[in-house]
């Protein structure tokens, strides 16, 4: 596996927090996740990116391959694909060229079901489940996704794409990101663009996020 | 609340949901229910075994106990189970029919139905006065799926209609839940290769944990305006 990749994401969530504000960011999540994103929201999403475009330049700038990362199970040509609705909305803006390489070939269990991090599937689950078809056009790949928690599905992702094309520079970007205050789960703000890194443990097989 | 108006509800929906979205949707009751809170859909076999009573009458409680409202077909077996479970605990209930409002199918299910009508909510995408054909069922259950943020499959055989509403939920992106002993059933075929696409094994004991992971994707949010 890949010892570390660069992650970003826009805006983050409370799973579990009662304050108005956790309430609200799980609306978003919601409508993230239901692929509903309207020209109200690519306008909003188009202000924030560009607000922090230096930032962001890294992961979303004309020359880098948007990779939509896929779903938990394989694909069938209909179904609803968030992600890809992402990346799609992401080269609209000029931000990237997508292309659908990185293939689910068997199933997994649904991440977000399960709280617990020892419940959801491992890296090497993951790693194991995907496939990378077709060909890479650039050197710069943005795996784009909805949501960031933990990172095991992004690293294991990238490392399946590092193990067929080298010499790529393989990044994660995310719309969403799991949080909330250790405290008591709430969050301050949903708008909160971050820079990190995800890391890769050989000794514990795990991976875990932080912020840079 | 202003009345339900189905062309605005269209409007809402995804070019994904469109694609098998009813033509329109005639409500009788509490219209309220469609539009806000977490839907989760039981259903299942009109000649089910007592355990799938069981079963759809614990996951129905369940859900009732944490605030979500039960959708299902009004059908034999399992979706009256569970519709019936639902009110007894309380609960909320949409039924999504597979008739005109006006028509009951089976029969036999008539006052329940119009309990729902009057407490709860029914819904149909037929007219009144539209024949029931058996084309008309495997239509509600992709509506069903539709209106619902996940759906539980309790009991089906291996040529069920309820395996329309699986898929269709799966084309959705919507979770989708099928009983851990009807997976692990060797006789059939469909739950595993249903499993390959994305449903999920649940038991009635793992549900309230599942219910976080559960994104409310039916609803309407102006969510832009938050960040």
């Amino acid at each position: 596996m890949l010892p570390f990749i660069k992650c970003a994401t826009l805006l983050q969530y409370s799973p579990r927090g009662i304050s108005e504000q956790s309430v609200r960011s799980r609306e978003v999540r919601d409508a993230i996740k239901a692929g509903r994103i309207s020209d109200e929201y690519k306008e909003r999403f188009a202000e924030i990116i560009a607000d922090h475009a230096e930032k962001l330049r890294p992961f979303l700038h004309p020359g880098v391959t948007l990779v939509p990362m896929p779903r938990s199970a394989p694909r069938r040509a209909t179904d609803l694909w968030p992600a890809f609705e992402i990346a799609e909305m992401l080269s609209s803006l000029s931000l990237g060229l997508v292309s659908t390489c990185l293939l689910r070939q068997s199933a997994v269990k649904k991440s977000a079901l399960f709280s617990k991090a020892d419940e959801r599937p491992s890296v090497k689950e993951h790693f194991d489940s995907f496939s990378v078809e077709n060909v890479i056009p650039t050197a710069d790949i943005t795996l784009v996704d909805d949501i960031l928690t933990l990172g095991r599905t992004s690293i294991a992702a990238a490392s399946r794409i590092a193990e067929k094309y080298p010499a790529v520079t393989v990044r994660h970007f995310a719309v969403l990101q799991t949080k909330g205050r250790p405290s008591d789960g709430e969050l301050d703000k949903i708008l909160n663009v971050e820079i990190g890194t995800i890391k890769y443990s050989e000794k514990t097989c795990k991976a875990h996020h932080k912020l840079d | 609340m202003p009345p339900f108006k189905y062309l605005d509800f269209y409007a809402s929906l995804t070019d994904t949901e469109r694609k098998s979205a009813p033509q329109d949707l005639f409500l009788e009751g509490d219209a309220s229910l469609l539009l806000s809170g977490l839907k989760v859909a039981i259903v299942g076999s009109r000649k089910p075994s007592e355990q799938g009573i069981v079963d759809a009458q614990c996951l129905a409680r369940t859900l009732v106990k944490h605030g979500v409202t039960v959708v299902s077909g009004l059908a034999e077996g399992i979706d009256t189970a569970a519709h019936q479970a639902a009110i007894n605990a309380g609960g909320r209930t949409i039924a999504v029919l597979g008739t005109p409002l006006n028509t009951s199918y089976p029969a036999k299910n008539r006052p329940l139905q119009e309990e729902i009508k009057r407490n709860h909510l029914a819904v149909s995408q037929f007219p009144v006065g539209s024949p029931v054909t058996p084309k008309n069922f495997p239509m509600r259950n992709k509506t069903m799926a539709l209106i619902s943020d996940a759906t539980i499959i309790v009991e089906a055989a291996e040529q069920s209609g309820t395996r329309h509403q699986g898929w269709e939920a799966l084309r959705l992106g919507r979770v989708i839940f099928i009983m851990k002993r009807v997976v692990e059933d060797k006789g059939l075929t469909w739950p595993n290769e249903m499993v390959n696409y994305g449903a999920q094994e649940l038991t009635c004991e793992r549900l309230p944990a599942f219910l976080e992971g559960i994104p409310n994707v039916t609803a309407r949010s102006n969510h832009a305006t938050f960040y």
